[in-house]
C-alpha cells in the first residue's frame, strides 16, 4: 500500500502564481494517471485534476501547498508535479 | 474580492451575436471599450489573441474565460457574454461548444489582482446550478442580479 499514496509539501515559485496556463499544464499532468490528486491550500483540499477548482484557490506566489495522490502511479505523480511547480512551469 | 467588483451591468450582453471565437471576443471587449474601461482596443485585443495562442481559455462545461494583462486598463475589469448556439472556442476538456463567456482584463503589473478575479470567477463558476442560470438568463439586468446574488451568498 506504501507506494500507492504520495504526498508533498512545496511553495508557489512563479511570479504570477497558479495562473490559469499554470494550472492547465498541471491538470493535464495529473490527469494522465488513474489515481485520486488533492491539492491543499490553507485547510482547503480540491481536487487537483479540475481546472476551475484548482484556479479558485487562487494561489499567488509564495503560497504553500500540499499535494496528496492515491492510487495507482501515485509516486509518480507527485514527483511529476512538483518538478512542474519547482521549475515554476517553464516560465522565467 | 466580489465579482461585482469588477464586472458592471453595462458591461453584459446576453444575446452574442458573433458566430466565432474572434468575433466573440471583439463583441466582449466592445462592451469594455462603451463602457469607458478599455481605452485602446486593438492593444488589448492583441494581448488576448496572443493568449489564446497559447491554449484555449475555455476551461469545459460550456465556460471559457479569455484574458489578458495590457495598461489600457487601470483596474482590472471583465465582460460578460451568453452565446445562445455556443461557439467552437479551440480544444477544451470536454470539447463542449462555450456559450458563457467572461472577458478579464487586467493592468500589466496586477498580477495580484487578475488572479484574484480569476479565482474568484471560478469558485463561483464551479457550482452548476450557477453556471445554468446564468446561462437561462435574457436580459442583463437580470444576469447581473443572479451574479450579485451569488456574490453575497458565497465567502
Amino acid at each position: 500500500m506504501r507506494n500507492n499514496l504520495a504526498e508533498v509539501l512545496l511553495e508557489v515559485r512563479n511570479k504570477t502564481g497558479l495562473h490559469m496556463r499554470a494550472i492547465t499544464l498541471f491538470v493535464k499532468q495529473a490527469s494522465r494517471f488513474s489515481c485520486k490528486v488533492t491539492v491543499e491550500k490553507n485547510g482547503e483540499a480540491v481536487d487537483g485534476k479540475s481546472i476551475t477548482s484548482l484556479m479558485a484557490l487562487g494561489a499567488e506566489k509564495g503560497s504553500k501547498l500540499r499535494i496528496v495522490a492515491v492510487g495507482d502511479g501515485a509516486q509518480q505523480v507527485v514527483g511529476k508535479l512538483k518538478k512542474l511547480i519547482d521549475d515554476k512551469f517553464g516560465e522565467k | 474580492m466580489k465579482m461585482v467588483d469588477f464586472l458592471k451591468a453595462e458591461a453584459i450582453k446576453v444575446s452574442l451575436e458573433a458566430k466565432n471565437k474572434k468575433g466573440i471576443i471583439e463583441e466582449l471587449l466592445e462592451l469594455l471599450v462603451q463602457t469607458g474601461k478599455v481605452k485602446d482596443k486593438s492593444n488589448v485585443l492583441n494581448a488576448i489573441f496572443e493568449r489564446e495562442k497559447i491554449g484555449s481559455t475555455a476551461i469545459g462545461k460550456g465556460v471559457a474565460i479569455p484574458h489578458a494583462k495590457s495598461n489600457a486598463v487601470t483596474e482590472v475589469t471583465a465582460a460578460c457574454g451568453i452565446s445562445f448556439e455556443g461557439v467552437d472556442f479551440g480544444h477544451t476538456v470536454d470539447d463542449e461548444p462555450v456559450r458563457l463567456f467572461f472577458l478579464l482584463v487586467a493592468p500589466n503589473d496586477a498580477a495580484g489582482p487578475h488572479l484574484k478575479a480569476l479565482a474568484r470567477l471560478s469558485r463561483l463558476l464551479h457550482n452548476s446550478g450557477f453556471r445554468e442560470s446564468l446561462m437561462k438568463a435574457t436580459a442583463k439586468e437580470e444576469l447581473f442580479s443572479i451574479i450579485s446574488e451569488e456574490d453575497r451568498k458565497r465567502q
